[in-house]
């Protein structure tokens, strides 16, 4: 934990990934409980979202695939939340990959999971979201039968909404699990955020940076998460329509949106669809801009319908130095 | 007998007349001893509360110059406040997860 002239700067691994913390105008008696808060919640997080514990609550529902279970309200509003966004993506985002990443050899953490596995069985579409029945009187769900969950993903975008409701009053900071980032406020001196975006070839250096105040951004890609099963590279971004790891010409894609759980969601989808899917006319209104990464280092920028205070330039090249 | 108790008298006299200068002199010694003491007690209350005054003097002096030092410190200060400094910020990254 260290303070970077008025601010409260700290990292902590969670979630298989590292969470950051980033506040302005904390005083120094808050700071240790304010990482503590986020450490706490990050904490319950793991025990309800994590598919690799076998006794959290999410585990135990996958468990029982085929039978009404009741939900806690935390783990009943992000299915109903991932239920919305794979509507919304027209199923390019749906939730019920589970078995589909099981096939693909990602069966338990990524730090423990062999680089190279044997080929598996063939992979089947994932089942529509739709064969989710969501009881909201009764706070419960019935899983399809052979169906389960994976919230990894919109997990960590909930998890940063979620902690950025409860520092908001803090006059400005960022929070991060994963890359999946949100900010608010503007920081004395500067006019905007300056947000880096990793370039997935050389993860030492940025491809371009986000020049941007309040919102949100996630990148999705699979240089991070990649394996080899049999003589094919495989990686952990399913394409829920073959039930394999999508096959795009994007190294990377990254969104700008106004919450971490929309961000990640649109990201997840054009990685799968493309910047030229059937869809996008849809998901429009729910980003800003979209930078897509081909594999030749070129960007390609989507511009979306929500305004938001966004600007792309090289690196090094903004406007407060 | 008569002259004698003029001699007398006039002895008396004398003795009356010498006792009297001694008296007045003794007298005005000790108003001039008096005097010179209520003298140097005066100038002592003199010296003391000119000294009294010079250190009061000094010390709000001090103080005055203190406060018109810190014045004009919290004015520096508080002008650079109001100036936009750009914090440091950790460089902020979005990346694959």
């Amino acid at each position: 934990m260290s303070l970077v002239g008025d601010m409260l700067h700290t990292e902590f691994p969670s979630m298989g990934s590292d969470v950051e913390l980033l506040l302005a105008g904390i005083q120094p008696d808050e700071q240790q409980r304010a990482v503590d808060a986020a450490r706490r919640l990050a904490a319950d997080w793991e025990r309800t979202f994590s598919r690799f514990n076998p006794d959290s609550e999410l585990s135990r529902l996958n468990a029982t695939p085929g039978t009404r279970v009741e939900l806690s309200q935390r783990l009943y509003d992000a299915v109903h939340h991932a239920r919305k966004a794979a509507r919304m993506t027209g199923g390019l985002f749906n939730p019920l990959i589970l078995p589909e990443l099981l096939k693909l050899g990602y069966d338990r953490t990524f730090d423990n999971l062999p680089r190279y596995q044997q080929a598996g069985v063939a992979a089947i579409p994932v089942q529509p979201i739709d064969s989710l029945q969501l009881d909201p009187l009764t706070r419960s769900i019935t899983l399809p039968a052979e169906a389960g969950l994976d919230l990894g993903g919109i997990a960590k975008g909930l998890y940063v909404d979620t902690l950025v409701a409860i520092f908001v009053d803090y006059p400005a900071g960022m929070i991060s699990a994963g890359g999946d980032l949100r900010i608010w406020g503007e920081l004395p001196g500067r006019e905007h955020w300056i947000v880096g975006v990793e370039f997935p070839e050389d993860p030492s250096r940025d491809i371009v940076e986000i020049e941007m105040g309040a919102g949100a951004v996630a990148t999705s890609g699979s240089n991070r998460r990649a394996w080899r099963r049999g003589a094919e590279p495989v990686h952990h971004i399913v394409d829920p329509r073959t039930g394999y790891a999508a096959a795009t010409p994007m190294q990377s894609i990254t969104v700008v949106a106004d919450t971490a759980t929309t961000a990640d969601v649109v990201a997840t989808a054009l990685y799968v669809g493309g910047t030229s899917c059937g869809q996008l006319a849809s998901l429009r209104p729910a980003f800003a801009i979209a930078l897509a990464i081909a594999h030749d280092g070129s960007i390609q920028t989507i511009e979306g319908g929500l305004q938001l205070d966004v600007h792309i330039h090289e690196p090094g090249a903004h406007a407060d130095g | 007998m008569m002259m004698t108790t003029v001699m007398s008298t006039k002895t008396t006299t004398i003795m009356t007349t010498t006792d009297d200068v001694a008296r007045a002199a003794a007298r005005e010694n000790a108003r001039r001893v008096a005097a010179h003491r209520r003298e140097r007690e005066a100038n002592w209350k003199r010296l003391i509360l000119i000294g009294t005054i010079a250190g009061f003097s000094t010390f709000f002096g001090i103080v005055a110059v203190q406060d018109a030092l810190t014045d004009a410190a919290e004015s520096i200060v508080e002008t650079a406040d109001d100036q936009p400094q750009q914090v440091v910020v950790p460089r902020i990254r979005t990346r694959t997860s």
